[in-house]
């Protein structure tokens, strides 16, 4: 085999590459099988891959089989041609190509010049390209296509996803609800108006990137919706830790005494009705989580300030009413307050 | 406990041995007992209850006593400053002792007296205490025992020794709460019978028998306020067939401050755990 023949079968290999690629990627793409039944032009890039790759990849696969096993050389021009395309080569060719091209749109940049009798190498070379070319005009087409249904996909599992979250929400709230003292039922009653608020924003366009924030954002709300409903079990399970066993001679009775008082008033009196109160009124998707980790954080550093040497706390504590200072003191990290983050 | 029952059979045995001596003192005993005419009294009473280590503490005690004079009705003027103070010991949550003295003042209300106006009292005393849940309210037994060495007001006047047997039985039930604890008001009825023995006592064995209701706030653990009505009377010293009686208002303040280390306090509470 002469050097141009060497070169055409490397042209021909890299371009079925191209070709194989394409054709293993789309003619058994569940999507395009889906959007195929709906969408006629869908319909019509799939029926030109299938022919394509029935009359052209396939038969130049097997070529490049042949030169890949060494035998190609061994072969006749009219072998090649027989074992390829058993049927004859010029009349299908050029009438696939002919009926194919209109029906994709495709327009190949060059006259193709098909000499299968006389250059029967090179002409092959060409029409792998040409199929290359063709296979990859369609490929475009097919991912915009699909491109457009998987978003319609995704936005329309979004939306059953923020429904099925914002049922879960409400679910919640009738379920704890009336056992909650009236501050905490605002505050849960707060987060599903910023949910709902968060949902009528979300336009029947395609907003997909708001969509797929919301999802994250309201799964947050719910999270946030959990710690609020556990609030009243923590604040009992506070005082009750800030509370000593003291013996009361007088009676001769055992009483609880309450303990680190400025600590515990702080977190009665003033953090947990701040932090409710930003629920109520500074909520939104973006100090969602701040909200949350606060919650936890200040839950967690109750429990461990009972055991500390707490004096020069309780000192800095003494009458401060400041709800921003007493968290510093406390060393909660605060909350962020611009909407705007 | 063979011992107790020789102190009770001593104590009743003086009981009767009392009785019998007033009887053959008929001379001068009035025809009928007679009631004299009540005095009102007003007592401020404050209690320490200092803990000093797991099972001991001290018992502080200090009362203004005022008596009603012709000059000053009810309220009247200072008639004893009392100071009483203890080593306690906590034997159980239910149990506890207690021994020390007592150094009063007595001041004469009497006045016309010419006497002296002030005169110490001195006393030994030990108690010990029973209490016990009932429902939501707690009872409890106390018996005292003072060793008491008084005098009068006239010049040079000898100390006279005499044994104070008392015994009061006291109830705290709580009003607003299903138990004794901080912000509960309570009522407690109380009867205490306070006995006399000794040289000086020939016939006045009932040295004063106490009916008192209060009622009480529990401020919190280590803080408490009551309030109450008692009436009491009783055989006078020199006449048996005489009794004095009295309507006393009392006010009590109850403090029990710990001021033991956090470390030391903790297991206190749990006596025997």
């Amino acid at each position: 085999m002469d050097s141009i023949s060497k070169a055409h079968i490397s042209t021909i290999k890299s371009n079925v590459r191209v070709a194989t690629a394409v054709s293993d990627t789309y003619l058994d793409n569940t999507l395009l099988n889906i959007l195929k039944l709906s969408d006629p032009e869908a319909q019509q890039l799939h029926t030109v891959l299938e022919r394509i790759s029935k009359e052209q990849v396939v038969p130049l696969q097997k070529l490049v089989v042949y030169s890949e096993d060494e035998i190609l050389e061994f072969l006749t021009k009219e072998d090649i041609l027989k074992n390829l395309w058993p049927n004859g080569i010029n009349e299908s060719i050029v009438a696939q190509n002919e009926a194919n091209a209109p029906s994709s749109g495709f327009r190949s940049i060059e006259t193709v010049q098909l000499d299968f009798e006389n250059n029967t190498v090179a002409s092959i070379a060409i029409l792998a390209e040409y199929t290359a070319e063709h296979l990859t005009f369609i490929e475009n087409l097919l991912k915009a296509k699909l491109s457009k249904q998987e978003r319609e996909q995704e936005r329309m599992a979004l939306d059953e996803q923020l429904l099925a979250q914002n049922n879960r929400l409400s679910q919640l709230i009738d379920s704890v609800g009336n056992t909650l003292g009236l501050a905490y039922q605002k505050a849960l009653a707060s987060i599903q108006t910023v949910t709902v608020a968060n949902l009528s924003n979300l336009s029947s366009e395609e907003d997909l990137e708001l969509a797929r924030k919301l999802v994250v954002c309201h799964e947050s709300m719910y999270q946030l919706a959990l710690t609020v409903a556990a609030l009243p079990a923590q604040s009992a399970e506070i005082r009750k830790l800030y509370q000593d066993r003291i013996w009361n001679p007088f009676m001769a009775t055992l009483m609880d005494e309450a303990v680190k008082k400025r600590i515990s008033s702080a977190y009665q009196k003033l953090l947990i009705p701040y932090f409710l109160d930003q629920i109520n009124t500074k909520l939104n998707c973006n100090n969602v989580d701040d909200m949350r980790l606060l919650l936890d954080a200040l839950h967690n550093r109750m429990l461990e300030l009972r055991n500390e040497d707490t004096k020069k706390l309780e000192r800095k504590l003494k009458k401060e009413t400041d709800v921003l200072t007493v968290i510093d003191v406390l060393r909660l990290k605060v909350v962020e307050n611009n909407p705007e983050k | 406990m063979r011992q107790f029952c020789t102190y009770i059979y001593w104590f009743f045995g003086l009981f009767l041995c009392s009785i019998g001596t007033t009887l053959g003192q008929q001379t001068a005993l009035p025809d009928e007992s007679v009631f004299k005419e009540p005095k009102t009294r007003l007592w401020l009473n404050t209690y320490g209850n200092i803990r000093i280590s797991k099972r001991l503490f001290w018992d502080a005690q200090t009362h203004f006593r005022f008596q009603e004079t012709e000059n000053t009705p009810f309220v009247g003027q200072v008639a004893q400053l009392y100071n009483r103070h203890a080593i306690g010991y906590i034997y159980s949550k239910q149990i506890n002792f207690r021994l020390g003295g007592v150094a009063r003042v007595n001041f004469n209300t009497d006045e016309s007296s010419t006497d002296r106006n002030v005169v110490p009292e001195w006393r030994i005393w030990h108690q010990y205490q029973f209490a016990q849940p009932l429902y939501s309210a707690m009872i409890y037994h106390r018996i005292r025992i003072e060793h008491r060495w008084t005098q009068g007001f006239a010049d040079n006047s000898e100390y006279t020794f005499r044994n104070r047997w008392r015994y009061m039985f006291r109830a705290k039930i709580p009003l607003n709460s299903t138990k004794l604890a901080p912000k509960t008001i309570y009522v407690s009825p109380e009867a205490e019978l306070i006995m006399q023995s000794g040289k000086a006592v020939v016939g006045s064995v009932m040295e004063d028998l106490r009916l008192t209701s209060t009622l009480g706030y529990i401020a919190t653990p280590r803080l408490t306020f009551a309030a109450g009505l008692m009436y009491s009377h009783g055989q006078e010293l020199s006449n048996p067939g005489i009794y004095k009686q009295n309507w006393t208002l009392r006010f009590h303040m109850y403090f029990s401050p710990d001021f033991r280390k956090v470390r030391n306090k903790l297991p206190a509470i749990h006596l025997k755990d």
